[in-house]
Protein backbone atom coordinates (compact mmCIF):
# COMPACT_ATOMS: atom_id res chain seq x y z
CA UNK A 1 0.00 0.00 0.00
CA UNK A 2 2.83 2.41 0.81
CA UNK A 3 4.94 1.61 -2.25
CA UNK A 4 6.73 4.57 -3.74
CA UNK A 5 4.91 5.93 -6.80
CA UNK A 6 6.85 8.36 -8.93
CA UNK A 7 6.09 11.00 -11.51
CA UNK A 8 8.47 11.86 -14.32
CA UNK A 9 9.81 15.40 -14.21
CA UNK A 10 7.85 16.22 -17.38
CA UNK A 11 4.62 14.96 -15.85
CA UNK A 12 5.25 16.77 -12.58
CA UNK A 13 5.96 19.98 -14.48
CA UNK A 14 2.82 19.61 -16.60
CA UNK A 15 0.79 19.17 -13.42
CA UNK A 16 2.48 22.17 -11.86
CA UNK A 17 1.65 24.32 -14.91
CA UNK A 18 -1.95 23.10 -14.75
CA UNK A 19 -2.25 23.95 -11.05
CA UNK A 20 -0.75 27.40 -11.35
CA UNK A 21 -2.65 28.46 -14.48
CA UNK A 22 -5.81 27.06 -12.88
CA UNK A 23 -5.16 29.07 -9.73
CA UNK A 24 -5.02 32.29 -11.74
CA UNK A 25 -8.05 31.26 -13.76
CA UNK A 26 -10.07 30.69 -10.60
CA UNK A 27 -9.86 34.40 -9.82
CA UNK A 28 -12.13 35.20 -12.78
CA UNK A 29 -13.95 31.98 -13.62
CA UNK A 30 -17.25 30.78 -12.16
CA UNK A 31 -16.95 29.27 -8.70
CA UNK A 32 -17.79 25.73 -9.79
CA UNK A 33 -14.95 25.76 -12.31
CA UNK A 34 -12.55 25.72 -9.35
CA UNK A 35 -14.01 22.41 -8.24
CA UNK A 36 -13.67 21.16 -11.79
CA UNK A 37 -9.98 22.05 -11.90
CA UNK A 38 -9.41 20.17 -8.66
CA UNK A 39 -10.99 16.94 -9.84
CA UNK A 40 -9.46 17.30 -13.30
CA UNK A 41 -6.07 17.77 -11.61
CA UNK A 42 -6.74 14.64 -9.55
CA UNK A 43 -7.44 12.73 -12.76
CA UNK A 44 -4.23 14.02 -14.33
CA UNK A 45 -2.25 13.02 -11.24
CA UNK A 46 -3.65 9.49 -11.33
CA UNK A 47 -2.99 9.30 -15.07
CA UNK A 48 0.64 10.30 -14.68
CA UNK A 49 1.18 7.91 -11.80
CA UNK A 50 -0.36 4.97 -13.66
CA UNK A 51 1.66 5.84 -16.78
CA UNK A 52 4.79 5.04 -14.79
CA UNK A 53 3.33 1.97 -13.16
CA UNK A 54 1.45 0.17 -15.92
CA UNK A 55 2.06 -3.13 -14.17
CA UNK A 56 0.14 -2.03 -11.11
CA UNK A 57 -3.41 -3.18 -10.95
CA UNK A 58 -4.44 -0.39 -8.64
CA UNK A 59 -8.16 -0.77 -9.09
CA UNK A 60 -9.25 2.11 -6.93
CA UNK A 61 -7.15 4.79 -8.63
CA UNK A 62 -7.91 3.49 -12.10
CA UNK A 63 -11.64 3.36 -11.40
CA UNK A 64 -11.57 6.81 -9.82
CA UNK A 65 -9.87 8.30 -12.86
CA UNK A 66 -12.34 6.62 -15.18
CA UNK A 67 -15.26 7.95 -13.19
CA UNK A 68 -13.85 11.49 -13.11
CA UNK A 69 -13.18 11.51 -16.84
CA UNK A 70 -16.59 10.09 -17.62
CA UNK A 71 -18.63 12.41 -15.42
CA UNK A 72 -16.64 15.64 -15.05
CA UNK A 73 -18.10 17.33 -18.12
CA UNK A 74 -21.60 17.09 -16.68
CA UNK A 75 -20.63 20.48 -15.23
CA UNK A 76 -21.47 21.94 -18.63
CA UNK A 77 -24.98 20.56 -18.90
CA UNK A 78 -26.20 19.21 -15.58
CA UNK A 79 -25.21 21.20 -12.51
CA UNK A 80 -27.10 18.97 -10.07
CA UNK A 81 -25.64 15.83 -11.63
CA UNK A 82 -22.18 17.35 -11.44
CA UNK A 83 -22.51 18.11 -7.72
CA UNK A 84 -23.81 14.59 -7.18
CA UNK A 85 -20.73 13.30 -9.00
CA UNK A 86 -18.51 15.30 -6.64
CA UNK A 87 -20.38 13.83 -3.67
CA UNK A 88 -20.06 10.33 -5.09
CA UNK A 89 -16.30 10.46 -5.56
CA UNK A 90 -15.83 12.13 -2.18
CA UNK A 91 -17.77 9.27 -0.60
CA UNK A 92 -15.60 6.77 -2.46
CA UNK A 93 -12.31 8.32 -1.36
CA UNK A 94 -13.66 8.38 2.21
CA UNK A 95 -14.47 4.68 1.98
CA UNK A 96 -11.06 3.94 0.48
CA UNK A 97 -9.32 5.95 3.20
CA UNK A 98 -11.16 3.92 5.79
CA UNK A 99 -10.32 0.65 4.03
CA UNK A 100 -6.64 1.54 3.92
CA UNK A 101 -6.78 2.32 7.64
CA UNK B 1 -15.58 9.98 -36.78
CA UNK B 2 -16.24 12.61 -39.47
CA UNK B 3 -19.52 14.40 -39.77
CA UNK B 4 -22.09 12.83 -42.07
CA UNK B 5 -22.50 15.67 -44.53
CA UNK B 6 -18.75 15.96 -44.93
CA UNK B 7 -18.26 12.32 -45.81
CA UNK B 8 -20.96 12.73 -48.46
CA UNK B 9 -19.33 15.90 -49.79
CA UNK B 10 -22.53 17.90 -49.40
CA UNK B 11 -22.79 21.60 -48.65
CA UNK B 12 -24.45 22.60 -45.41
CA UNK B 13 -27.48 24.77 -44.86
CA UNK B 14 -26.76 27.55 -42.39
CA UNK B 15 -29.69 26.57 -40.16
CA UNK B 16 -28.39 23.01 -40.03
CA UNK B 17 -24.94 24.25 -39.07
CA UNK B 18 -26.40 26.44 -36.33
CA UNK B 19 -28.47 23.61 -34.88
CA UNK B 20 -26.12 20.68 -35.29
CA UNK B 21 -22.80 22.21 -34.37
CA UNK B 22 -21.62 20.85 -31.05
CA UNK B 23 -18.70 21.79 -28.84
CA UNK B 24 -16.16 19.07 -29.49
CA UNK B 25 -13.72 18.30 -26.71
CA UNK B 26 -12.25 15.03 -27.97
CA UNK B 27 -10.32 15.06 -31.22
CA UNK B 28 -8.92 12.36 -33.47
CA UNK B 29 -5.17 12.28 -34.04
CA UNK B 30 -5.51 13.51 -37.59
CA UNK B 31 -4.23 16.73 -39.16
CA UNK B 32 -6.42 19.20 -41.00
CA UNK B 33 -5.50 20.74 -44.31
CA UNK B 34 -4.22 24.23 -44.91
CA UNK B 35 -7.09 24.87 -47.28
CA UNK B 36 -9.60 24.08 -44.53
CA UNK B 37 -7.84 26.46 -42.17
CA UNK B 38 -7.85 29.17 -44.82
CA UNK B 39 -11.61 28.80 -45.31
CA UNK B 40 -12.24 28.96 -41.59
CA UNK B 41 -10.06 32.06 -41.19
CA UNK B 42 -11.72 33.69 -44.17
CA UNK B 43 -15.09 33.10 -42.51
CA UNK B 44 -13.72 34.98 -39.49
CA UNK B 45 -12.46 37.78 -41.71
CA UNK B 46 -15.96 38.32 -43.10
CA UNK B 47 -17.56 38.63 -39.69
CA UNK B 48 -19.09 42.03 -38.98
CA UNK B 49 -17.16 44.38 -36.72
CA UNK B 50 -18.13 47.65 -35.07
CA UNK B 51 -17.46 50.47 -37.52
CA UNK B 52 -15.70 47.93 -39.74
CA UNK B 53 -12.64 48.44 -37.56
CA UNK B 54 -11.50 44.80 -37.77
CA UNK B 55 -9.58 45.07 -34.53
CA UNK B 56 -8.87 41.38 -34.28
CA UNK B 57 -5.88 39.28 -35.16
CA UNK B 58 -5.72 35.50 -35.42
CA UNK B 59 -2.79 33.28 -34.50
CA UNK B 60 -2.88 29.82 -36.05
CA UNK B 61 -0.98 27.25 -34.00
CA UNK B 62 -0.24 23.91 -35.64
CA UNK B 63 3.35 23.24 -34.55
CA UNK B 64 3.28 20.18 -32.25
CA UNK B 65 5.64 21.82 -29.76
CA UNK B 66 3.65 25.02 -29.47
CA UNK B 67 0.33 23.14 -29.41
CA UNK B 68 1.52 21.14 -26.41
CA UNK B 69 2.52 24.33 -24.63
CA UNK B 70 -0.84 25.95 -25.38
CA UNK B 71 -2.69 22.85 -24.17
CA UNK B 72 -0.72 22.74 -20.95
CA UNK B 73 -1.52 26.34 -19.99
CA UNK B 74 -5.20 25.88 -20.90
CA UNK B 75 -7.04 24.08 -18.11
CA UNK B 76 -10.24 24.22 -20.19
CA UNK B 77 -8.82 22.25 -23.10
CA UNK B 78 -9.00 18.51 -22.55
CA UNK B 79 -7.79 17.00 -25.77
CA UNK B 80 -5.21 17.49 -28.49
CA UNK B 81 -6.80 19.26 -31.46
CA UNK B 82 -5.15 19.51 -34.87
CA UNK B 83 -4.95 23.28 -34.60
CA UNK B 84 -5.59 26.18 -32.30
CA UNK B 85 -6.64 29.61 -33.47
CA UNK B 86 -6.07 32.31 -30.90
CA UNK B 87 -8.33 35.30 -31.43
CA UNK B 88 -6.72 38.50 -30.17
CA UNK B 89 -8.30 41.91 -29.82
CA UNK B 90 -6.20 44.97 -30.59
CA UNK B 91 -6.01 47.48 -27.78
CA UNK B 92 -3.68 50.16 -28.98
CA UNK B 93 -5.16 52.86 -26.81
CA UNK B 94 -6.99 53.16 -23.51
CA UNK B 95 -10.41 51.61 -24.00
CA UNK B 96 -13.71 52.81 -22.65
CA UNK B 97 -16.21 50.29 -21.27
CA UNK B 98 -18.09 50.76 -24.56
CA UNK B 99 -15.02 49.88 -26.58
CA UNK B 100 -14.33 46.85 -24.40
CA UNK B 101 -17.81 45.53 -25.12
CA UNK B 102 -17.48 46.14 -28.84
CA UNK B 103 -14.12 44.42 -29.04
CA UNK B 104 -15.35 41.37 -27.21
CA UNK B 105 -18.48 41.22 -29.36
CA UNK B 106 -16.40 41.48 -32.54
CA UNK B 107 -14.15 38.63 -31.44
CA UNK B 108 -17.14 36.51 -30.42
CA UNK B 109 -18.86 37.01 -33.77
CA UNK B 110 -15.68 36.04 -35.61
CA UNK B 111 -15.44 32.99 -33.36
CA UNK B 112 -18.97 31.89 -34.21
CA UNK B 113 -18.27 32.25 -37.93
CA UNK B 114 -15.26 29.99 -37.45
CA UNK B 115 -17.25 27.37 -35.54
CA UNK B 116 -19.92 27.27 -38.24
CA UNK B 117 -17.35 27.16 -41.03
CA UNK B 118 -15.58 24.30 -39.27
CA UNK B 119 -18.85 22.40 -39.02
CA UNK B 120 -19.51 22.97 -42.73
CA UNK B 121 -16.10 21.49 -43.48
CA UNK B 122 -16.78 18.43 -41.36
CA UNK B 123 -14.52 19.52 -38.53
CA UNK B 124 -15.15 19.68 -34.84
CA UNK B 125 -14.41 22.80 -32.86
CA UNK B 126 -14.81 24.40 -29.49
CA UNK B 127 -14.40 27.89 -28.15
CA UNK B 128 -12.22 28.00 -25.05
CA UNK B 129 -11.87 30.78 -22.52
CA UNK B 130 -10.20 28.82 -19.75
CA UNK B 131 -6.59 29.44 -20.60
CA UNK B 132 -3.90 31.55 -19.04
CA UNK B 133 -3.68 34.80 -20.99
CA UNK B 134 -0.51 35.70 -19.17
CA UNK B 135 1.27 32.46 -20.07
CA UNK B 136 -0.13 32.44 -23.61
CA UNK B 137 1.27 35.91 -24.28
CA UNK B 138 4.70 34.65 -23.24
CA UNK B 139 4.55 31.47 -25.29
CA UNK B 140 3.26 33.05 -28.53
CA UNK B 141 5.09 36.38 -28.24
CA UNK B 142 1.83 38.31 -28.22
CA UNK B 143 2.59 42.03 -27.90
CA UNK B 144 1.29 44.20 -25.11
CA UNK B 145 -1.35 45.88 -27.29
CA UNK B 146 -2.98 42.57 -28.30
CA UNK B 147 -5.15 40.61 -25.87
CA UNK B 148 -5.97 36.95 -26.42
CA UNK B 149 -9.73 36.66 -25.96
CA UNK B 150 -10.59 33.15 -27.13
CA UNK B 151 -8.89 30.01 -28.32
CA UNK B 152 -10.69 28.01 -30.99
CA UNK B 153 -9.80 24.33 -31.09
CA UNK B 154 -10.12 22.61 -34.45
CA UNK B 155 -9.83 19.03 -35.61
CA UNK B 156 -11.69 15.90 -36.55
CA UNK B 157 -14.18 14.98 -33.86
CA UNK B 158 -13.66 11.87 -31.82
CA UNK B 159 -17.02 12.09 -30.09
CA UNK B 160 -20.62 12.86 -30.97
CA UNK B 161 -22.03 14.80 -28.05
CA UNK B 162 -25.77 15.00 -27.60
CA UNK B 163 -27.25 18.48 -27.86
CA UNK B 164 -27.52 20.17 -24.48
CA UNK B 165 -30.97 21.35 -23.42
CA UNK B 166 -32.13 24.71 -24.73
CA UNK B 167 -34.79 26.91 -23.21
CA UNK B 168 -37.95 27.05 -25.33
CA UNK B 169 -38.53 30.16 -27.44
CA UNK B 170 -41.63 31.00 -25.37
CA UNK B 171 -39.39 31.43 -22.35
CA UNK B 172 -36.75 33.64 -23.90
CA UNK B 173 -38.62 35.67 -26.51
CA UNK B 174 -41.02 38.47 -25.68
CA UNK B 175 -43.40 40.31 -27.95
CA UNK B 176 -43.02 44.09 -28.12
CA UNK B 177 -42.31 44.53 -24.40
CA UNK B 178 -40.19 42.60 -21.92
CA UNK B 179 -42.17 39.84 -20.28
CA UNK B 180 -45.06 39.81 -22.76
CA UNK B 181 -45.81 36.44 -24.27
CA UNK B 182 -44.61 35.80 -27.80
CA UNK B 183 -46.08 33.51 -30.40
CA UNK B 184 -44.73 32.87 -33.86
Amino acid sequence: MSQRMVLSEDAAFELLVFLITSARGCVDEPKLYGTFRLVDGASKLIGFVLENHPQRSEGFLRDLKEEIDERKLSLMTDREGYIEFLSDITRKVGQELKRRG
Amino acid sequence: MGLEHQTKGESVDVFEAVRKRRSIRKFADRPIEGEQLTKILDAARWAPTAGNQQRWRFIVVTSPTLKEMVRKISPGIFSRPAAFVVICSLREEELSHWDESLLLADCAIAAQNMLLAAYALGLGSCIALSFSKIALKEILDIPEHAEPEFIITLGYANEQPQPPPRLPLEEIVFAERYGEGWEP
